[in-house]
């Protein structure tokens, strides 16, 4: 397991300002190896992302997408490899200082503060810089940037309700809310759209272009109807390796991925079987 | 807890507009909000506050009121690491221990004058003051010491032991573990520490006599003084980000790291603010009962405790303070009666409340203050509302029920009735 110390990483750098040229590196993967229990999870990814690109990552159940958003989060630790954002390396740093570099994720089940109001759960996530002093401090009103995610998410008439009576739907949009309100630079999400109406999904695909005109985003989705409406490159991972990257049409014509997500249909396996259908695989010679 | 800030706006709207009518009914929604049960309840709290100690029978009665009011302050503690934090610690009897032993400590110094050791070492045969009494001498480090030794433990343990992540059970076992560990360096420490029999036999109380009636009141106001001021404070903790704050580590701690949190560094915050208090009614409880021993340290009465909080309601300081006073209370008044019998009662009073009541007494309390606008409109009040909607129809049909008061009707529609 490797181990970075973490009081030497710490003063190295803030990240690189907002304002850098797009197309610079902003995320880079090296030669990652995830094992768990002899298990290889993930067994050598290069992965780069560039700034201000909407990154969408695809794959079979247990390509190793999740577990590769764990590792940049640091919620996983990895067996070998290198995960550097802005030139830091983030292997062995732990979760909230990540957070702080300006990386910032959602979870496949939206996890938000029921007990707290949507407003209380936003303001959390806008306040995590604040020195622990200032904490208690009891919250005046609503800060600009809160008001503003408020807005953009559309639960502005919802913010003093608790999000425990939110729908499901809300819910995913007050996680990238909160996200948003976190103002991180590199925005992981994984599979925001799973389970949404078909009008909801419209509207979070509306709001990831948004969100990615200023800022860097990765997102995991299985729902190929989704990915063609509004991926611009996509990465496929499959058994824990990368398979291949491309547009949405590449992708697509590439006789490799046609074969994992067939492959998979002929055992029965659900998803695969589902996503090669919505891939229109089925058509395919 | 808090409400949203709208009433203030409401009011000044409906003043001009009509004289009489409108000014009692603007001071009658401001009175009954929702919050009304709660106010009710502290004003008859604070008002049996101030007449209890001329109607108890100050030799007896008002003194174990004293000590009830001692256990509510370790009490809204353990309601802020555990109804808020969810950090079941069942071993606050360390720190009320600390607190206790430096206020006993002062207390024997003192009886015993300059120069002289107190008189349970001289019959164990130690002669020389051990050096970690000397500065006890000090009324100033014995005080200082009720408040910073319980920080600098519970700071220690918060650090080692929430960054490994410790929770849940073992987090409580731990706890319990170090009482005991406590408990039985006391005991094993007969000439240093006064063994099983603890510190006892002291003349008073910072010149109050602690024999005396006057003495019994106050010591009785000082008590019920701190554990106002610190209900208070808590309250404000309770409401600040760091108390909304606490409640995301509860219920998702991991979550929480993912907002750029780091939870270890908040968590031995709240457990060191649940010492403290603990502490300080550790402290006060010397005087109160002339004691300090392990027995009231130790694993029984921490759990005991835990209880009492469960009772009033963990969720809510209120609840812990109410739950400490009631529990003590019924167990006092039990056992004059039935001295066996309380152990069961108290066994099933917690599993009756874990089972029915989860939010405890303070539980049924927010149930009132739920119905609260269901009164309100039977006694013809609008309920005070949120701020109207910057858009039209929400796209979501969920405010629904919620009706939208703008300014200035609900002051005209009262001039009608």
């Amino acid at each position: 397991m490797p181990t970075s110390d973490e009081t030497s990483t710490e003063t190295t750098t803030i990240p690189a300002q907002r304002t850098a040229e797009t197309g610079e590196t902003l995320l880079e993967v090296r030669g990652l190896r995830v094992v768990f229990d002899g298990f290889v999870a993930i067994g050598g990814i290069d992965f780069t992302v560039s700034r201000g690109e909407l990154r969408f990552l695809i794959g079979p159940n247990g390509a190793g997408k999740t577990t590769l958003v764990d590792v940049i989060t640091g919620m996983t630790k990895p067996a070998a490899g290198s995960v550097r954002f802005a030139g830091t390396e983030l292997v062995g740093r732990r979760e909230y200082r990540i957070v702080k570099l300006g990386i910032g994720r959602t979870f496949q089940t939206a996890t938000v503060f029921e007990d707290l109001t949507v407003l209380e759960n936003l303001d959390l996530a806008a306040s995590f810089r604040m020195p622990v002093p200032k904490l208690f401090l009891r919250r005046r009103g609503v800060s600009d940037p809160v008001a503003q995610v408020l807005e953009t998410t559309q639960l502005a008439e919802l913010a003093d309700r608790k999000a425990g009576i939110l729908s499901h739907g809300q819910r995913q949009w007050l996680e990238i809310g909160m996200l948003l309100a976190q103002d991180p630079q590199l925005l992981l999400l994984d599979e925001p759209v799973a389970g949404m109406t078909k009008d909801e999904r419209e509207r979070t695909g509306v709001l990831l272009q948004q969100i990615a005109e200023e800022r860097t985003v990765v997102v995991i989705e299985h729902d190929m109807e989704f990915l063609r409406r509004f991926a611009s490159v996509v990465t496929v991972l499959h058994e824990g390796k990368v398979l291949t990257e491309g547009t949405v049409a590449e992708v697509q014509a590439d006789p490799r991925v046609q074969e994992v997500y067939l492959g998979r249909k002929k055992e029965d396996d659900e998803s695969g079987g589902a996503a090669a259908a919505a891939l229109g695989l089925e058509a395919a010679p | 807890m808090q409400s949203a800030p709208v009433t203030a706006t409401e009011e000044p709207t409906a003043a001009p507009e009509s004289g009489t009518a409108a000014a009692r009914s603007g001071w009658r929604a401001r009175l009954v909000t929702p919050q009304l049960p709660w106010r009710i309840v502290f004003v008859v709290v604070i008002a049996v506050g101030v007449i209890a100690p001329y109607v108890l029978d100050p030799a007896f009665r008002l003194p174990l009121f004293t000590k009830y009011l001692c256990y509510a302050i370790v009490g809204i503690g353990i309601g802020l690491a555990w109804g808020h934090g969810g950090m079941l610690t069942l071993g606050q009897g360390l720190f009320v221990g600390l607190g206790g032993y430096s206020m006993g400590m002062y207390l024997k110094l003192h009886d015993a004058g300059p120069g002289h050791v107190p008189d349970f070492m001289d019959w164990s045969g130690v002669e020389k003051l051990p050096a970690f009494w000397e500065p006890f001498r000090s009324p100033v480090v014995a005080i200082a010491a009720v408040i910073i030794l319980p920080i600098v433990v519970a700071t220690l343990l918060g650090l080692l032991v929430f960054r490994q992540r410790v929770r849940g059970a073992y987090f409580a076992i731990l706890t319990q573990a170090l009482a005991a560990a406590f408990v039985i360096l006391l005991i094993g420490q007969q000439g240093y520490t006064g063994g099983t029999n603890g510190l006892t036999n002291f003349s008073g109380f910072f010149g109050i006599d602690t024999y005396a009636d006057q003495g019994h009141r106050t010591l009785y106001f000082i008590t019920a003084g701190v554990l106002l001021v610190i209900f208070l404070l808590l309250r404000l903790v309770v409401a600040s980000r760091f108390g909304r704050l606490l409640l995301a580590i509860r219920d998702g701690e991991d979550r929480v790291r993912f907002l750029g949190y780091d939870p270890t560094v908040i968590k031995t915050i709240a457990f060191a603010i649940s010492a403290v208090t603990a502490s300080v009614g550790g402290a006060l409880i010397v005087p109160v009962v002339g004691i300090v021993n392990p027995g009231m340290l130790d694993i029984v009465p921490s759990i005991e405790l835990v209880i009492a909080v469960a009772v009033g309601g963990r969720y809510s300081l209120a609840g812990a303070v109410i739950g400490a006073v009631v529990v003590n209370w019924a167990r006092s008044t039990f056992s004059e009666d039935y001295p066996s019998a309380w152990t069961y009662f108290q066994g099933a009073l917690f599993i009756g409340v874990i089972a029915f009541l989860p939010r405890g007494l303070a539980g049924l309390l927010k149930q009132l203050r739920d119905g609260g606008p269901a009164l309100m409109k039977k006694l013809g009040i609008k309920p005070p509302s949120r701020p109207a909607p910057p858009t039209a129809p929400p796209a979501v049909a969920l405010a629904g029920d919620q009706t939208v008061v703008v300014p200035g009707q609900g002051a005209s529609r009262q001039e009608a009735v």
